[in-house]
């Protein structure tokens, strides 16, 4: 039973974490990126 | 021991091999493209050589100094704003067409940049009977000049050597004569500014972009009449002019070419392949081919794929303790993200197709062919490089429209980019392809080869349906005209390309992988539990699929999607694959997996076998067209819409592509049940 209630725990931590990284992709989306004054067009993810 | 920080940027024409170059020096792999465009944005990168950490920053292909497109205000805004920021420029000439590319190599060494001259592919040229004098151009142009082969390698540590050494060369002669009409105003805005270089001054009144600066130097001559009167184009129009007469006097020192040379593969194949009927023959045929690769040669690594999921399902089911998280993995997780990782084959060979293509220059002919059949459409020109790369993915090609000048012809391509079958839909068309179109062959080629080569056009022509009726609503009455060059066919980098491939399909395995796992947990979590039907407990567990909440949930939906033929199952594919396309396929995955009640086998025998109540099989062929019509249409995927609003900056076209695409994926796909039914 103990154990059955631990997985539970986990169950609900991770259900927490899945629809709050859901709503994490989903929103970084939409986020305008804050260009510094020495932005060079560059995109996310291309300037190393 | 210390290391020195140097920053150097890469320049040049468009499709000259400039990110071939920065690949080659940074050992990246920057995506490269036989046409023009395929570098929108700046891109940096660094090496290390005796000592020093070099930092290549590789700009967006450009034919002047002044801008006429977004991605060359770019380049103009880094190579001029930032002169303090780096050490020189390396200028990448291309030995086909050096006279075109001087233009921009003048104006750059007239600005007072320092810069070191790149010929490429010098081979080439001597293969058609050009010949360059090097040393002559050298001592004409006071530059140093390295002879490259990019794609070989070749004259790359010679160049890492030169930048070691420093040996950027900055001119100290002006190569053009300000215009005598004009030198009064720029000696007096020169005294007025105390800027020393008089062709800084002179792009300043020649150019549009400038013309913030322009007015703080009016204000300062207090509204000199001269000013008043100048107009930009008519000035560059001027300098372009003498230029290139001043270019043809070096030209005729420096080049020399064998006449009657004989005619080149390249002019030859041309014959064909950018025929008005052949040409479009070809394109068909080549891909037919393609599509039939796809399925031929993926479906192996599919089944190994395939097997392994359902074995690694079962083995954690078997040997895992009994219980919620049990079930969660193995049958919520695994067969989620399996469900999508089983079409990472095809991906990446039609990827790998269509790279082959693109290296080996036939994708600019493409873009030759589509020119001529776009234009009564309404789109043309630079509209066809985003819509031809919308193939791939719609993302990049929304934002390689920066090089449409024309703002309203932008605006429609933006629009309909979307339309064109990116490869996110690749697997929502392949698994139910393979439910509802038979096994059968047409003189060889698979009526499923021929059903996505179908889907492919359904897209391109919408695409083109929607562009000729913006065209009406926006009233777009300019055009901007394709200029490019069509490169001479080369032999494919089959290795490079591989290593492409291979980094683009761990890509979409990590990207959507990443958005399907969370998914598979949702959906797993919200159909392990139900409502409770004893009053002691507030929720069931274990419930079956169809007591589930996710059940109850998409029942909710049935009113607005049974119409269409779909059953709650796929209206909760629908909605996960807002996401991405793709989602919907890993949803299916998971459903499937988890109902019970569902026929045994693999899942796709699963979904083949599913009977709604009324005995009618749920991916019947009214269903199965029904839903490819859906996502042919639909725009299911956050991210485009998120990259459509920062391009456009436009919630209302934003919406109104959403609400639209939407809208007519219902309609298309209601009218098509209802006929097939």
């Amino acid at each position: 039973m103990d154990s059955l209630i631990f997985q539970y725990i986990i169950l609900a931590l991770v259900f927490i974490f899945a629809c709050y990284s859901i709503f994490r992709i989903l929103r970084r989306n939409f986020v305008s990126k804050k260009n510094g004054s020495k932005d060079k067009g560059c995109d996310r993810g291309c300037c190393s | 021991m210390q290391t020195e920080n140097t920053k150097i940027l890469l320049v040049g024409n468009p499709n000259v091999g400039k990110s071939t170059i920065f690949n080659q020096l940074c050992n990246r792999k920057q995506k490269t493209g036989n046409y023009a465009g395929v570098t929108v944005a700046a891109h940096s990168g660094k090496y290390n050589y005796q000592n020093q950490s070099i930092e290549i920053v590789d700009l967006p292909g450009s034919y002047s100094i002044y801008p006429s497109s977004e991605d060359e205000a770019i380049f103009s805004k880094y190579l001029i704003d930032e002169a303090s920021t780096y050490k020189g420029v390396i200028y990448v000439l291309e030995a086909l067409s050096i006279k075109r590319g001087l233009l921009l190599f003048r104006q750059i060494q007239d600005l007072g940049i320092p810069v070191i001259l790149l010929l490429n592919q010098i081979d080439q040229a001597e293969k058609r009977g050009i010949h360059i004098n090097i040393a002559e151009l050298e001592k004409e142009l006071g530059v140093k000049i390295i002879a490259t082969n990019a794609k070989k390698g070749l004259g790359i540590d010679l160049l890492k050597e030169t930048i070691a050494q420093n040996d950027f060369r900055r001119s100290h002669q002006m190569s053009f004569e300000i215009p005598t009409e004009h030198r009064g105003l720029v000696f007096k805005i020169l005294s007025d500014t105390k800027e020393e270089n008089q062709y800084k001054i002179w792009t300043l009144l020649a150019s549009d972009t400038y013309i913030a600066k322009l007015e703080t130097v009016s204000e300062q001559l207090k509204d000199d009449e001269a000013i008043k009167c100048l107009v930009p184009k008519r000035l560059q129009t001027q300098e372009t002019i003498r230029r290139y007469a001043s270019i043809d006097k070096i030209m005729g020192k420096v080049v020399q070419k064998k006449p009657e040379f004989k005619e080149l593969l390249t002019e030859k194949l041309d014959k064909v392949l950018v025929h008005p009927f052949w040409g479009y023959v070809v394109f068909i045929l080549i891909l037919l081919l393609i599509f039939q690769m796809v399925y031929y040669l993926a479906s192996y690594p599919m089944d190994w794929i395939s097997n392994f999921f359902l074995w690694l399902s079962e083995f954690s089911g078997q040997y895992l303790p009994a219980g919620p998280l049990n079930s969660m993995l193995s049958n919520g997780i695994i067969p989620g993200v399996g469900g999508i990782v089983v079409f990472a084959p095809q991906i990446g060979i039609l990827l790998y197709l269509l790279y082959l293509l693109e290296d080996s220059g036939y994708m600019a002919r493409v873009v030759f062919l589509m020119d001529r059949l776009l234009r009564p459409f309404g789109l043309s020109g630079k509209s066809i490089v985003p819509l031809i790369s919308g193939t791939a993915c719609a993302i990049p090609a929304i934002m390689s429209t920066r090089n449409i000048e024309n703002v309203k012809e932008r605006l429609i391509t933006i629009l309909v980019t979307p339309f064109m079958t990116c490869s996110a839909r690749l697997p929502v068309y392949s698994i139910i392809i393979e439910l509802v179109i038979p096994d059968h062959t047409f003189f060889g080629i698979s009526y499923k080869a021929i059903a996505l080569l179908f889907m492919y056009f359904i897209g391109f022509f919408t695409a083109l349906i929607s562009s000729f009726v913006l065209k009406k609503i926006i009233k777009n009455v300019g055009k901007t005209f394709l200029v490019m060059d069509l490169p001479t066919y080369k032999k494919p980098l089959f290795g490079y390309d591989f290593k492409i491939v291979l980094q683009k399909v761990w890509e979409f395995i990590t990207g959507a992988g990443k958005i399907i796992f969370l998914v598979s947990i949702i959906i797993w979590v919200l159909s392990y539990f139900g409502p409770s039907k004893q009053e002691q407990t507030i929720v069931a567990t274990n419930v079956k699929l169809e007591q589930s909440y996710l059940a109850k949930m998409g029942h909710q939906m049935e009113p607005v999607i049974a119409p269409l033929g779909y059953d709650w199952k796929m209206g909760v594919g629908i909605i996960t694959s807002f996401a991405a396309r793709e989602v919907f396929v890993g949803t299916m995955a998971t459903l499937y997996s988890l109902d019970d009640e569902a026929p045994e086998g693999n899942i796709i025998e699963k979904m083949r076998n599913d009977v709604k109540p009324n005995g009618e099989k749920v991916f019947s062929f009214a269903t199965g067209i029904s839903i490819l019509m859906y996502y042919a249409f639909a725009m299911q995927c956050i991210s485009t819409i998120a990259v459509v609003y920062r391009e456009t900056k436009s919630l209302k076209w934003t919406l109104i592509q959403l609400v639209s695409m939407s809208g007519l994926a219902y309609i298309v796909s209601l009218i098509v049940y209802q006929i097939f039914k």
